[in-house]
Parts: structure tokens; C-alpha cells; sequence
């Protein structure tokens, strides 16, 4: 083992290819065989590493119903102006707010109107 | 809108929903997503009852954020970043309940609670790999999983976890070459 063969097992850990170390280090690389074997491995294990997104751990049953328990919960405790449920609620009420506080104007104006008519 | 009703839509009608506060929309997203997520977060922090926590109350800040969701990035890349950002919440957390002495002396240690004695664990977490990864230091493990096995850049691995770019290429070849160390040691050099 030289000093390339050093500077190279220094460096693979932190290189995504051979390529990366550079022109020298990488055509050192090809003549060496214990430098090959050395970037085979971690070649193997960025592959290993890569092939585990492909698998995945089967979440525990209970973790659906412990979110929607706690949005519920959520919904039920936080501030009405962070709560989206609440808050289209209070878009149907200000709206029925607005109809009711319309229909009362109408009321009044038709009364007024009745009662100046009936004046007159 | 109900949950059969919400089961037939497609991924983008269900954010769109549940955007609008439609919680059966929402849940059918849970379900869709609930085993990546808590795979990322078993893979963050190598417990499997703590990823639970994390996983729920990602899901949970999933829903108080959906209505800002713009969608120029796939549900599942939203959710992946949101679990990070929530593992590394409940890492702190964990690191100021640990200062209290008792806690430190009935907190059963990480590697323990992933032992295949316990059972029931995946791919995610048993084979040789599987104990390397959950074997490192959390500061290095987080960099490695989100750099080898998700593909995230630097970069982002750097914006989500508070570090320079710098220090995120530094955690990775330490945590690289601990596991080519501990996968290749002379003892198991066949056996890797």
C-alpha cells in the first residue's frame, strides 16, 4: 500500500463514484487492486443502502386511529381562527349571520314603508 | 364526504379535499402514506415506539399545513420533509427529558429496542445493514439514510437538519466508513 492507496481509503468514504476523487487518484485506482476491492465496497454498500428504499416497515395498526383521534382532538381545542372545520363553520354562520341581518333590513324597510304608507 | 367515497380519488383530489378541511379525504392520505413515513421515521430514530410518535404527529402537522400545500412537489416528498423536520423535533425533545437523572435510568438504549429478539421488525431495520445503520450515532445515521437511501442532496439534507453543507459531508463519510468498517471488519469480511 502507497501513499495514493492511503489518500484514496481516505477519501472514498465521501465520493459518490471513482470518478470524483479525480483524475490521478482514479486512474490510480484502476491499477490497484486492493484500491479496487476498497471502492467495490463501498460501491456495495451505497447500493445495499440505495435498496432499501425500496422496503418499508409495515406501520403499527394503531397509528391511523392515534392521528385521527388527535386531529379531533385538534379540532375540538386549538383557536377557531387555526381550526379548518370551525372555520367553515363560521363561513356558513357568517354567511347565515349576513341573510338574517338582510331579512331583518328587509323587515324593517317593509314596515317603514307600510307604516308611511298607511300615514300618508 | 365519506370514506368509501374518498378511497376511489386519486392522490391530487384527496390533498385537494382535504386542503379544504375534509378530514375522510385526509385519513385515506394517511392511509395511503402511513408505512413510508413511519419506515423514515423508524430509519431516523432507530425506535420503533418513538417512531410511532414522530410518524403521528407528522401526519398531525401534515394537516395544520395542507391548506399552504402548493403541490409543486409530490405529497410523499411533503410528508418526507415534514417527518425529518418532526424526528429532529422529538430528538431535542428527547435530549432535554434525558438530562432529567431519572429519566436516563429507565430509558431502555436504541440499540436494545431494535434487537430481532424483540421480533416483528422489517427489512428496514434487521440484516447486518440494518444494525450498522442503527448502530451509528444519530447525527451520522440521519445523514447517510436521507443522502443513500432517499436521495436528498446536500443541500437539503443541510437545510433540514440546522447543519452547513460542510458538516453534512463531513457526518456522511463518517458515517460511510463506520459502516463499511463494521460490514467488512476482518471478522465478518465473508459474511458482508
Amino acid at each position: 500500500m502507497n501513499a495514493r492507496c492511503t489518500v484514496v481509503r481516505m477519501r472514498l468514504p465521501g465520493v459518490d463514484s471513482v470518478d470524483d476523487l479525480g483524475g490521478r487518484l482514479a486512474a490510480h485506482v484502476e491499477t490497484c487492486l486492493r484500491c479496487q476491492a476498497e471502492a467495490a465496497r463501498y460501491r456495495n454498500l451505497r447500493r445495499r443502502l440505495g435498496g432499501l428504499s425500496r422496503d418499508e416497515t409495515s406501520a403499527p395498526q394503531s397509528l391511523i386511529p392515534s392521528v385521527i383521534t388527535r386531529i379531533e382532538l385538534e379540532e375540538s381545542d386549538v383557536p377557531a381562527d387555526r381550526r379548518v372545520g370551525l372555520r367553515r363553520a363560521a363561513v356558513a354562520a357568517s354567511a347565515a349571520a349576513g341573510a338574517a341581518v338582510a331579512a331583518t333590513a328587509g323587515t324593517i324597510i317593509v314596515v317603514g314603508l307600510r307604516r308611511s304608507h298607511n300615514a300618508a | 364526504m365519506t370514506q368509501r367515497e374518498v378511497e376511489r380519488f386519486e392522490e391530487d383530489q384527496l390533498v385537494s379535499l382535504a386542503s379544504q378541511g375534509d378530514q375522510a379525504a385526509f385519513t385515506e392520505l394517511v392511509r395511503n402514506h402511513q408505512h413510508e413515513v413511519y419506515t423514515l421515521a423508524v430509519r431516523m430514530v432507530a425506535d420503533r415506539e418513538l417512531a410511532h410518535d414522530v410518524a403521528q404527529e407528522s401526519f398531525v402537522r401534515a394537516w395544520r399545513a395542507i391548506g399552504r400545500f402548493r403541490g409543486d412537489a409530490k405529497f410523499s416528498t411533503w410528508m418526507h420533509r415534514i417527518t425529518v423536520n418532526t424526528a429532529f423535533t422529538h430528538r431535542d425533545r428527547r435530549k432535554r427529558t434525558a438530562a432529567d437523572p431519572l429519566d436516563v435510568v429507565y430509558r431502555e438504549p436504541e440499540s436494545e429496542s431494535l434487537s430481532p429478539e424483540r421480533g416483528g421488525e422489517s427489512a428496514a431495520i434487521r440484516g447486518p445493514l440494518g444494525e450498522a445503520l442503527s448502530a451509528l450515532p444519530e447525527s451520522l445515521r440521519s445523514v447517510v439514510v436521507l443522502k443513500d437511501v432517499y436521495e436528498w442532496s446536500h443541500v437539503e439534507i443541510a437545510e433540514h437538519l440546522g447543519i452547513t453543507v460542510t458538516a453534512a459531508k463531513v457526518r456522511l463519510h463518517r458515517a460511510r466508513k463506520s459502516l463499511r468498517l463494521t460490514l467488512w471488519s476482518h471478522r465478518n469480511e465473508e459474511g458482508a
